[in-house]
């Protein structure tokens, strides 16, 4: 079976309240859960504690689930909307932007691949986006959903959806080239 | 094409994202040979996308994940076996996050959200409310009902549950509610016969 079908399967059998089906789930799902919290605060240990509260609420919330949407969406809407939660109450200053343009602008390649360089500069980016359009950006960009999957997590349009992924990208390629703009 | 002759920026951006129709690929292909601003925009498109292409997850240690079932599992039966003792019976648990919510929705009245508790309330008796939350599930649907009812205006969720507001109240406060609401169970029992 494919693995969608496979979860949507668990999904339902979670909604009867099988210990079991939640277990496959964790076991299934929790590691990609752990990179979307992980992409979106950027802290280890933060994005481990957020995995466990994300699994803990789909349990308590397990009856709940009614299966109108797909079980993934389901979990990515919780995790998402608790890193964001998680986002606003901790994180006080943004990133200054200056300071990832300049050390992109000052390099006249692409940085080693394997340097901690890239990661810190990758970490800048997407730290640099506003909460929202970092979610919309992280599910597109690296968890390859639709936009039709993303507007459910995000509880928003699919137009919504595009336009902040959209304006996401904009961002970060402003940010990339030091705030270099295309002129129309 | 847009009025002045170019694509659009977030029509480029989706060529290089590859979520495009096979129509529009061949005209953005042919409108790049020519268009010097356009094809620099999908250079940059594409040198960020590269750059992002990058980022790598840290490693966790697998047992972390292998254990984590049966961690929530006990954590979970652990809490709930709190919620039992904290307070006697059920539901005065959920009676008290009824008023709580109440207290709240009192404190915000302008806010349309709270329309799935206004209309539990107005089609509940006090008596038909304690039957629901009696049941487990019936509590836990009731907790996520008020949790959605909750959430606020930026779509977020909210993140305290009714638990949460309960447990942050103060001893005396929450003696208080407890009378309350055995002041309005009372009353409500003697309505009813
Ligand atoms: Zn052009």
């Amino acid at each position: 079976m494919e693995e969608r079908n496979l979860m949507n399967e668990l999904g339902r059998r979670l909604a009867k309240g099988d210990e079991d089906a939640f277990t496959q789930i964790v076991e299934r799902f929790s590691r990609q859960v752990f990179a979307v919290c992980f992409r979106i605060l950027r802290d280890t240990e933060e994005a481990k504690d957020m995995v466990q509260e994300v699994f803990t609420r789909v349990y308590v919330k397990r009856k709940s689930f009614k299966g109108h949407s797909s079980v993934y969406t389901w979990i990515y809407r919780i995790a998402v909307n608790l890193c964001l939660s998680q986002i606003k109450r901790t994180r006080v200053q943004t990133v200054p932007l200056d300071d990832v343009a300049y050390r992109l602008a000052s390099r006249t390649s692409l940085p080693d691949t394997k340097s901690q360089m890239l990661k810190d500069v990758i970490a800048k980016l997407i730290e640099a986006l506003p909460p929202k359009q970092r979610a919309v950006f992280i599910l597109r960009f690296y968890e390859r959903l639709s936009f039709k999957e993303i507007a459910e997590v995000t509880g928003t349009s699919i137009g919504a959806a595009k336009a902040n992924y959209h304006f996401a990208v904009e961002h970060l390629r402003r940010l990339a080239q030091g705030g270099e703009d295309f002129e129309v | 094409m847009k009025s002045n002759g170019h694509p659009g920026d977030e029509k480029l951006i989706d060529y290089v994202d590859g979520t495009i129709t096979k129509d529009d690929r061949k005209a953005i292909v042919e409108h790049l040979e020519s268009c010097e601003r356009c094809s620099a925009y999908v250079q940059s498109l594409q040198q960020i996308f590269r750059l992002l292409s990058h980022d790598s997850v840290p490693q966790v240690e697998e047992s972390f994940f292998t254990y984590l079932p049966q961690r929530i599992l006990k954590r979970s039966q652990a809490s709930a076996s709190r919620r039992s003792w904290r307070f006697a019976f059920a539901p005065v648990v959920a009676v008290a996050s009824v008023v709580v919510l109440l207290l709240v929705v009192f404190r915000f009245p302008a806010q349309p959200e709270f329309d799935t508790i206004d209309l539990m309330m107005s089609e509940m008796s006090m008596v038909d409310l304690i039957d629901v939350v009696s049941d487990e599930d019936g509590y836990d649907v009731l907790l996520y009902e008020a949790g959605q009812a909750l959430e606020p205006a930026d779509e977020y969720l909210m993140d305290e549950t009714p638990y949460d507001l309960i447990e942050a109240l103060s001893p005396a406060e929450g003696e208080q509610l407890v009378i309350e609401i055995e002041k309005e169970m009372k009353s409500q029992t003697s309505g009813a016969s």
